[in-house]
């Protein structure tokens, strides 16, 4: 009796749980019908190219490609490769719907046209990706439908509130050996601020060579290695200025503002630390400077002025939700 | 304007055509696909395999053809080389390979491989993966134009590697090598050296005519002791003056 009672309760806050959780969510069942559909067109047509990945499968081929550096060196290697926060991201979005999940729930939900027109959008262009062989183009595609549905679902005001979050799931889509575009740039960039700043700020005798730094004297000599070169710390500086945009701003300027703010920030993450580096080893030689490479302290540093300029920034333009909720 | 669960079924329903109708349309483009002429010569004649891995090395049939390579240019004379299994279970099936190894009387040696996709555009990737997977380290890249003179006077594109690895002999011991490494990227009417020009008029062609525009990946490769190199890359311009025209069919004489 007991066994039953309690599972009667167990089962009743369930379902009560579910049933709040949905109460502000209306056409969820509607909206699990189209999700599956949509997953079912990309698990059958994602993928138009068959070389390295036998699959047509877009899923299947994200998480080849994900799992590439992982192959052979254990779970560990996770996080080490350079499309490691793609991982985390469905949680982060997961848990930053959780933050604001009384505020969404209040939104005033009705079905529109708009998340019709983004799905006809993804719609299309998933057919470019597919024609054109770049499944990483089916991959915006994918979770521009699963946006749309929300939209259509839930209207224009949820759109609005939850572009920055869905725009989190760019970073989902694995950009190692695709990311030469962005990463040389950054890797010259900082290389050459670094000097810059070194020598002229400094009056250090040190000579920069595309991506290779060294001293005058030839006491010591650092390559700008693509993995030194900023793009793990620019994509999770990325996603950090979209969640503080999500979290403290209502004002779609104001979190454009800070996502923009993320590119020189992350420059000035990576200058910082080569600027350690190099101060290091005119101290005390090459030796030095390695270790300041290798320290999982120093590791850190490119996210500081991120930190900061943050910091500043939602101080500057205004913490609107926190004042929100204090005025209330 | 649109209030209700009417409304909801309408916009639902259009999703749903829309999402069904993109599965038909894309299962339609996969079927017939239409590919565009070969920018190589391909002939009717096998291509073999082998697996290295396998204890006893097995030598099977990859394909019943392959790109033409001539099989003697100008005092070299020629081998087949016969295309790895791992390389040829990785790639596309419609993959078309050429390779051969000449060798010229007093020994000097340059590999001439050529890769044609079929109707997928993974069959050719950036070299740069595979020269560093493989042990070389790419000292320099840089642009070149090589001067050819068949069908009529040209300029061809060719991006120039020069690399730095080790041989390592019998005993152990590790010798300096320098390779030259020229390749660029060919399809029925235009040639570059850009794996970013490729990938462009892949996805324009495809989108704009509606045809698979096939590429070929040609190479040619030799190595040389360090302080080699130009001279190694001036004997590689002579080779490929005589022997790109036995086989790639662009540009075309008018």
């Amino acid at each position: 009796m007991s066994a039953n009672a309690e599972s009667g309760t167990k089962g009743s806050v369930l379902s009560s749980g579910v049933t709040t959780c949905g109460a502000g969510f209306p056409f969820l069942g509607i909206g699990f019908g189209l999700l599956v559909l949509w997953a079912t067109l990309f698990h059958l047509t994602g993928n138009s190219t068959l070389g390295y990945i036998k699959s047509h499968s877009l899923f299947v081929w994200w998480y080849e490609v994900m799992s590439q550096s992982v192959r052979g060196h254990g779970l560990g290697a996770l996080l080490d490769g350079e499309d490691a926060l793609g991982w985390f991201i469905p949680l982060i979005v997961i848990g930053l719907l959780y933050w604001r999940f009384d505020d969404l729930k209040a939104i005033e939900k009705k079905p529109s046209w708009l998340g019709v027109v983004a799905i006809g959008f993804a719609v299309l262009l998933h057919i470019c990706g597919f024609l054109v062989q770049q499944t990483r183009i089916s991959i915006v595609a994918f979770f521009l439908g699963v946006y749309g549905i929300t939209g259509l679902l839930w209207g224009r005001v949820w759109m609005k509130e939850t572009l920055f979050i869905f725009a989190l799931f760019l970073f989902c889509i694995p950009l190692s050996g695709a990311s030469d575009v962005i990463a040389f740039p950054l890797r010259v960039w900082s290389t050459t601020l670094s000097v810059k700043i070194a020598s002229g700020l400094f009056g250090l005798d040190i000579i920069q060579q595309g991506t290779l730094i060294f001293d005058s004297s030839g006491r010591y000599q650092y390559e700008v290695a693509p993995a030194c070169g900023g793009i793990r710390s620019l994509t999770a500086i990325f996603v950090l200025s979209l969640c503080c945009g999500f979290i403290f701003f209502k004002s779609i300027w104001k979190k454009v503002l800070l996502v923009i703010s993320a590119l020189p920030l992350a420059v000035a993450g990576n200058v910082l630390r080569l600027l350690a580096i190099i101060f290091a080893a005119e101290l005390a030689g090459q030796e030095a400077g390695a270790s300041v490479h290798s320290s999982s302290i120093f590791s850190l540093l490119p996210y500081l002025p991120a930190l900061i300029g943050f910091w500043i920034l939602t101080y500057w333009l205004g913490d609107e939700i926190k004042r929100k909720e204090n005025l209330k | 304007m649109f209030e209700g669960k009417k409304n909801l079924y309408i916009l639902s329903a259009i999703a749903i055509f829309l999402m069904i109708g993109a599965g038909v349309l894309l299962g339609y483009l996969q079927e017939n696909q239409r590919l565009s002429q070969t920018p190589v010569k391909v002939v009717a004649e096998p291509m073999p395999g082998v697996d290295s891995s396998a204890t006893e090395k097995k030598v099977f049939t990859v394909r019943t053809n392959r790109v033409y390579l001539p099989e003697k240019v100008l005092d070299y004379s020629s081998i087949l080389i016969p295309v790895e299994k791992a390389e040829f279970e990785t790639l596309p099936k419609d993959t078309i390979y050429g390779r051969r190894l000449y060798r010229s009387s007093d020994g000097f040696e340059i590999v001439n491989m050529v890769v044609l996709m079929g109707a997928d555009r993974t069959s050719i990737h950036k070299p740069q993966y595979c020269l560093e997977g493989t042990g070389w380290r790419i000292d320099k890249s840089e642009q070149v134009l090589i001067p050819m003179d068949k069908p009529f006077p040209y300029q061809l594109p060719a991006m120039k590697l020069t690399l730095s690895g080790y041989l390592v002999g019998q005993n152990g011991e590790k010798t300096l090598r320098r390779g030259v490494f020229l390749y660029w990227f060919v399809a029925p009417d235009k040639m570059t050296a850009e794996h970013k020009n490729r990938m462009w008029s892949v996805a324009a062609h495809r989108i704009l005519k509606g045809e698979i525009e096939r590429w070929a990946y040609i190479i040619y490769f030799s190595t040389c002791s360090p302080g080699e190199e130009d001279a190694v890359f001036e004997r590689m311009k002579v080779f490929i003056r005589e022997s790109l025209p036995e086989y790639q069919l662009v540009p075309k004489a008018n």
